[in-house]
């Protein structure tokens, strides 16, 4: 009896130890950000949903609120999610620092992924010539406007700074609010500002000098471009002088129902405008144009951003499994394209993708824009967004101090003194992300 | 003689035996509170991202808080938070709760209705404020101002000089009714003789509260101040929800600058810096609180 017990007991833990090893390989974990329940069923049925049934590894996914201090947390005590998906390059890159990614250059070379990926957002992945993540959404500011509105009043969407800023004293004495904007539910979004004027009114290739520490963030030029968004504040242009009280989705229905005539937002808002406040949901017509550049400024400019990245976890083990999914998820132009058209968030950059990928479904002024986009970045007609491309301590000091200009608490030559003083430090450290040469 | 000695024996066990339940709450705070301030206080004296190891940088990050204009603008900001409550919701309170002490039909159930707010979790709370009542489209304010009141057309959560106490506002609103029904409590508990001999020499309403309550149930409010202090310098929940700190730091407090500092900026030796000088504000109001007490007060 007793060798039969412990026979029983032997087989069971040497089940038990089958099971989990079986179970290893079978499934994956995916932290994500908080998303609304139609971009869960988007996520289930063009990507977990397909994946699991064509190799037979799970992927199970949870969406925290605030995933990015959840994630870091979970990751400093060795655990997380075998996937690790950051705001964005200079993120990944501390991850990396600290040796908390799988370096992915093995799996680089096994899949073709540099071939598969836009070149300089490839490039973004890597850290001291070691890619550690790929991106998985690149977005480009734009400026937004209501058709309708645009159209009753015969207005033409502006290509220059000066054409937007007679436009806008021409709405404000039409009692219409020039730009939707605002950051009560999301403070970062005065970065936007900082991101567009930077780029275009002092210009890429300015930005691109302070970026690699050849000129000052002091210069006239980037003096010129701040005042440009105080001069904005003051005049109330931004949400009628309620900018600080205003939402993301106050901004979408200001646009939407006319309140307001342009908006300064990103290409994530594809999903809004064609989403909740569409033409069908109720609202007014809406579309997109390049942002307008200062005169010498190159038009159209893109500032272009990776959003998010994706990474392996270094504790992860399923990292073959992880690299798999990341290999379903862009090499197929086809399925690219599909969840771009289905849920804009998931703008991946790869290189093959095709306007002729698209379902025909698409929306006609995303396809637009990924045209545009395409050839804009062709050209290397591209520039620089904040959240991209700066280093994670100037980063917040722009999204916690430039309000403080606008509302004169602060000069803006302190501003950017410090500023530059915070640079050249992150500077010194190595912190700023990987640029490609211009 | 030697029943006192048996009663002496008895009380010591008993005192032996309830040390042994206090064990498990002791080790609570050891590990979950002591254990990691003390780590909170070494962090401060490091540079630290949150991921790479760390480095003992002395008084560093001492030196650059104290050089930093934002964390004297906190300071300030707690200071103007603790003085609102300090004032405010304890008069609102202390006035409820005597005039609850006059009734006794339904004051079940204004007590009820009192303490309600405090059951809303913080989160919901501030945001239904935010979105209800000061949003600048759709807000309660900006409804009335465009029906006659146009002097509300003012964006509270927007100025500098205002959103401070805008915010305080929604927190005073949740936290009025308890400090009513903790007052009211204590009120009850006054022998009605003391009213009944006041009355009989002629004292006012108002003579009654100043000569007969507020020194009867001074120890809860003693209490209830020194709570608030505390309270005040920690807090982080409406202010984080409603306004981040902005606009322009004018709702920035420690605890606020702290986090951001630590999740934000990745600054984890400087944020541990800020939050043991907020702890150490507020236990400047404990070390009072046992002061006083040992004064028998």
């Amino acid at each position: 009896m007793k060798k039969i017990i412990l026979l029983s007991l032997v087989v069971s833990l040497i089940g038990i130890f089958c099971i989990s090893a079986l179970t290893a390989d079978n499934s994956i974990t995916f932290w994500y950000e908080n998303l609304e329940a139609r971009y869960v069923k988007v996520l289930q049925d063009v990507l977990l949903q397909p994946f699991e049934e064509e190799y037979g590894i799970k992927v199970e996914f949870t969406s925290y609120p605030d995933l990015d201090r959840v994630l870091r947390i979970a990751i400093l005590g060795g655990k997380g999610p075998d996937i690790v998906m950051t705001p964005g390059p200079s993120f990944a890159q501390e991850y990396a620092f600290a040796e908390k990614l799988e370096p992915l250059d093995g799996y680089a070379d096994q899949y073709g992924w540099k071939k598969m990926i836009i070149p300089f957002m490839y490039a973004m992945g890597e850290v001291d010539g070691t890619l550690y993540s790929i991106p998985k959404t690149y977005e480009a500011m734009l400026l937004l406007y209501n058709t309708t509105l645009f159209d009753k009043y015969g207005w033409k969407p502006p290509k220059t700074i000066e054409e937007m800023e007679t436009l806008a004293e021409e709405m404000m004495e039409k009692d219409i609010v020039p730009f939707a904007s605002g950051n009560a539910d999301w403070k970062p979004a005065v970065e936007w500002l900082f991101t567009v004027v930077a780029n275009h009114i002092a210009g890429p290739e300015k930005v691109y000098q302070a970026l690699k520490g050849e000129i000052p963030w002091t210069s006239p030029c980037f003096v010129e471009s701040v005042n440009a968004t105080k001069k904005w504040f003051q005049k109330k242009w931004l949400a009628g002088g309620k900018y600080f009280s205003m939402t993301g989705d106050d901004t979408y229905a200001m646009l939407t129902s006319g309140e307001a005539g342009m908006m300064i937002v990103g290409s994530w808002s594809f999903q809004y405008i064609l989403g909740d406040y569409s033409v069908e949901q109720g609202g007014q017509e809406c579309n997109w144009t390049p942002f307008p550049s200062a005169k010498g400024v190159d038009y159209p400019l893109y500032d272009i951003g990776i959003g998010t990245t994706l990474s392996i976890n270094a504790e992860s083990k399923n990292k073959d499994a992880v690299a798999k999914f990341f290999n379903f998820i862009i090499s197929d132009p086809k399925r690219v394209a599909l969840i771009i058209s289905s849920w804009p968030d998931w703008n991946i950059p790869i290189s093959a993708l095709k306007l002729t990928d698209f379902p025909s479904t698409t929306d006609s002024k995303y396809v637009n824009f990924l045209s545009s986009i395409s050839e804009a970045l062709a050209r290397g007609n591209y520039a620089y967004t904040t959240w991209t491309f700066w280093p994670v301590k100037s980063d917040q000091w722009i999204i916690n101090n430039i309000d403080k200009v606008w509302l004169d608490k602060m000069t803006t030559e302190d501003f950017l003194d410090n500023l530059q003083k915070i640079f050249v430090q992150e500077l010194e450290d190595g912190k700023v992300p990987y640029l490609p040469e211009r | 003689m030697k029943n006192e000695r048996k009663t002496e024996v008895l009380n010591k066990f008993i005192q032996r035996k309830s040390l042994f339940f206090l064990l498990p709450a002791l080790f609570i705070n050891i590990f979950v509170m002591i254990g990691p301030a003390l780590a909170t206080f070494f962090l401060a004296f490091t540079q630290w991202n949150g991921l790479t190891k760390l480095s003992f940088i002395g008084l560093r990050n001492y030196f650059d808080i104290f050089h930093n204009i934002s964390f004297f603008q906190s300071i300030l900001n707690n200071i103007k938070w603790t003085a609102f409550f300090l004032i405010v919701p304890m008069m609102l309170g202390l006035i409820a709760a005597t005039e609850l002490s006059k009734i006794s039909f339904l004051k079940g159930m204004y007590k009820v209705i009192f303490i309600l707010p405090m059951m809303f979790p913080k989160v919901i709370t501030a945001r239904l404020w935010q979105m209800l009542f000061f949003n600048g489209r759709i807000g309660i304010l900006h409804w009335l101002s465009q029906h006659g009141l146009t002097f509300l057309d003012y964006d509270l959560l927007g100025h500098t000089s205002t959103a401070l106490w805008a915010v305080a506002f929604i927190d005073n609103w949740q936290w009025w009714g308890f400090l009513a029904v903790v007052f009211s409590t204590a009120i009850d508990q006054i022998d009605k003789n003391y009213y009944e001999v006041a009355k009989l020499e002629g004292a006012s309403g108002i003579q009654i509260f100043f000569k007969v309550i507020l020194p009867m149930i001074r120890p809860t409010v003693l209490f209830m101040s020194i709570m608030t202090i505390i309270w005040s310098f920690l807090v982080f929940n409406f202010i984080f929800i409603v306004t981040q700190g902005g606009p322009a730091g004018s709702t920035e407090v420690l605890a606020t600058l702290s986090y951001k500092t630590a999740f934000y900026q990745f600054e984890f030796g400087k944020a541990s810096a800020v939050s043991s000088i907020m702890s150490l504000l507020a236990g400047t109001a404990i070390i009072y609180y046992i002061w006083i007490k040992g004064k028998g007060e």
